[in-house]
């Protein structure tokens, strides 16, 4: 899957960052506490393209820190050999043949943020409870790790 | 027990999810605050303190939501809170979230938990109870008071 001295392929040994945004007016809830624990929401992975954006840490000095827009904001990490461990995400329509995703961390470097990369399907997704069940599971494995950076609240 | 419960949530269920969306829909054409005073009113008192906990949030992140939309998510949101009541369970307030066209409930239990898509078309939900998509995790559409009842007890139980 991953080709490690090739350095627009994310290796599947490498660290990325996802920013869990802190909402001061409280529009959007992404993790809440529970029995002492604060846990990432699925929402904390929405995405209107469905494909979540992360940071490499090895192109941001490591620094988590690197991917907040805010102080203010959590920060989770993932290695990226777990995200493309998910092999089961599929869509089994009604009628016709079950759609098995591929999930890949691709590097999509852009203007103000070269470490810039996304959490992406193959094919596109055809259905939104797809999308929701990859959320699901990436919320899951970040409740297992913690946080990186804790959201402003509980520094 | 079941039947007391089910005869004892129909009524404010049927409303959320047995009425026509156009129906639902009624407080459209009104302005934000006067709909905001019409659906409070609508709400039993007992279960006032849910309806401000969980419509402001909605509320203060509902762009691209219609009162229609609203109103049938704090609706279910209620039908919840009754269930609980019946069932002698503790109530939780979930946590709120509105992407662009929907309504997200979520509420953990342990290593159990339930997320819930409220729509313009239907109402959907996911249990999770592990990381294996194919084996811990279940997704379906919410049609009808027995399955809002059979998700809380399994939340809760």
């Amino acid at each position: 899957m991953s080709v490690g001295l090739n350095p627009q392929v994310v290796s599947d040994d490498e660290l990325i960052y996802r920013r869990i945004p802190y909402d001061l007016d409280r529009s959007k809830n992404n993790y809440k506490v529970e029995d002492g624990l604060i846990l990432v929401s699925s929402q904390a992975f929405s995405d209107r393209e469905m494909c979540p954006s992360v940071d490499r840490a090895k192109l941001c000095n490591h620094n988590p820190q690197h991917t907040q827009s805010s102080p203010d904001d959590g920060v989770v990490s993932f290695i990226c050999a777990e995200v493309r461990a998910i092999d089961n995400v599929k869509y089994a329509p009604p009628k016709g043949q079950v759609v098995q995703y591929k999930i890949d961390v691709v590097w999509r470097p852009i203007d103000g943020n070269h470490a810039h990369s996304q959490i992406e399907p193959s094919p596109n997704y055809n259905s939104k409870n797809t999308f929701r069940k990859l959320r699901e599971k990436l919320a899951y494995i970040a409740n297992q790790k913690g946080w990186e950076i804790y959201p402003l609240d509980f520094r | 027990m079941d039947i007391n419960v089910l005869d004892k949530t129909n009524s404010i269920i049927d409303e959320s999810l047995g009425s026509p969306i156009s129906s639902v829909s009624a407080t459209n054409e009104i302005d934000g605050f006067a709909a905001f005073r019409i659906l409070r009113r609508r709400f039993p008192a007992a279960h006032q303190r849910v309806f401000w906990e969980t419509y402001v949030p909605i509320q203060s992140a509902s762009v691209g939501l219609d009162d229609g939309d609203i109103e049938k998510a704090v609706k279910l949101l209620l039908g919840f809170k009754k269930i609980a009541d019946h069932t002698n369970s503790q109530w939780q307030n979930p946590l709120v979230n509105v992407n662009d066209d929907e309504v997200v409930f979520e509420w953990w239990n342990g290593s159990k938990k339930i997320t819930i898509y409220v729509e313009y078309e239907s109402i959907q939900y996911i249990k999770v109870w592990g990381a294996d998509i194919d084996n811990e995790m279940e997704d379906g559409e919410i049609n009808s008071p027995a399955k809002m009842l059979d998700l809380w007890r399994w939340l809760f139980s």
